[in-house]
């Protein structure tokens, strides 16, 4: 009987050591932060304005980084995350288009996070389409993206 | 006696097996996979001297990404490229990602048929290739 007590502990112990070393599987979530997420989509603003940056994030078992990059929509291309059309201006050449990308990082050990930045608006850039890009990562290398179409009035 | 070696066999045959195939979970990752999603603007395959071109791919890699290196080479008549790297940043470190990029086409490139070659190395070292063809010109 003790040899099958042992046999059953033994074979549990290396099944454990067999799973896949815990691998996380699960991708990180960029969500709302209420009425205070911004930008929200479509949402508008004017040159020489701050955008009050403001989303939660979430993962199963540990954030990483995060990523926000801004780029024009002049010529109105898609992303795959974009589910929303807003009124768009009609094509056009960039002249000074703002182009914005920044790293950031998060407070080792988070499952949670509220993501809060300023980000100042040049003065000088182009009004029009743009694309706002959050790229959120988790520690082990899922990485979530959501674009934002915003638009910048003069 | 005899019961009690049959039995510790067996536990012994047992370890050796799990363990066996514990080690196939230890194999390498797989090497990156590349999905072209658009190549110029709407996947015109067409880029304009002076402009930008709309770059666009999926990419997982198990590995996880270390570089992403993007050329772009007349195809005949010249040896002119373009070629832009990228080794740090939103795209490095991660398993998967929508790369996203306006490549800038200098207004000097000249007309003509060009190959853009799209590599993904892994922090394993392993690298794949996705190739498309890009008119440039007006």
């Amino acid at each position: 009987m003790r040899h099958i007590n042992f046999t059953l502990l033994l074979a549990a112990c290396l099944m454990a050591g067999c799973q896949p070393d815990g691998r996380d599987m699960e991708q990180p979530a960029i969500i709302d932060y209420g009425n205070n997420t911004c930008p929200a989509d479509c949402e508008q603003f004017h040159t020489g304005d701050t955008i009050h940056f403001c989303y939660q994030f979430t993962d199963n078992e540990e954030l990483g980084n995060y990523n926000i990059e801004i780029h024009n929509n002049f010529d109105h291309h898609t992303h795959s995350t974009s589910s929303v059309e807003c009124d768009q201006e009609a094509d056009k050449e960039p002249v000074n288009p703002w182009i914005f990308n920044h790293d950031y990082s998060i407070p080792e050990g988070s499952k949670d996070y509220t993501a809060q930045l300023d980000i100042a608006i040049p003065a000088d850039a182009d009004p029009g389409d743009y694309h706002f890009m959050v790229r959120l990562t988790d520690r082990a290398g899922w990485q979530q993206l959501r674009s934002v179409a915003i638009k910048l009035l003069p | 006696m005899k019961t009690n070696i049959f039995k510790t066999l067996i536990v012994a045959f047992a370890a050796i097996t799990i363990l066996a195939a514990c080690n196939k979970e230890e194999e390498k990752a797989a090497a990156p996979v590349i999905t072209l999603t658009e190549v110029g603007h709407e996947n015109s395959h067409r880029a304009t001297p002076g402009d930008d071109m709309h770059l666009e791919a999926d990419i997982v890699a198990e590995g996880l990404i270390n570089a992403i290196n993007v050329e772009l080479h007349l195809e005949e008549g010249g040896d002119y490229e373009i070629e832009k790297s990228y080794t740090e940043g939103k795209y490095i470190g991660v398993r998967n990602t929508e790369f996203h990029e306006h490549i800038d086409i200098p207004a000097d490139a000249p007309n003509g048929e060009y190959h853009l070659h799209f590599t993904v190395t892994d922090r394993e070292g392993q690298q794949t290739s996705a190739t498309a063809h890009v008119i440039v010109g007006e």
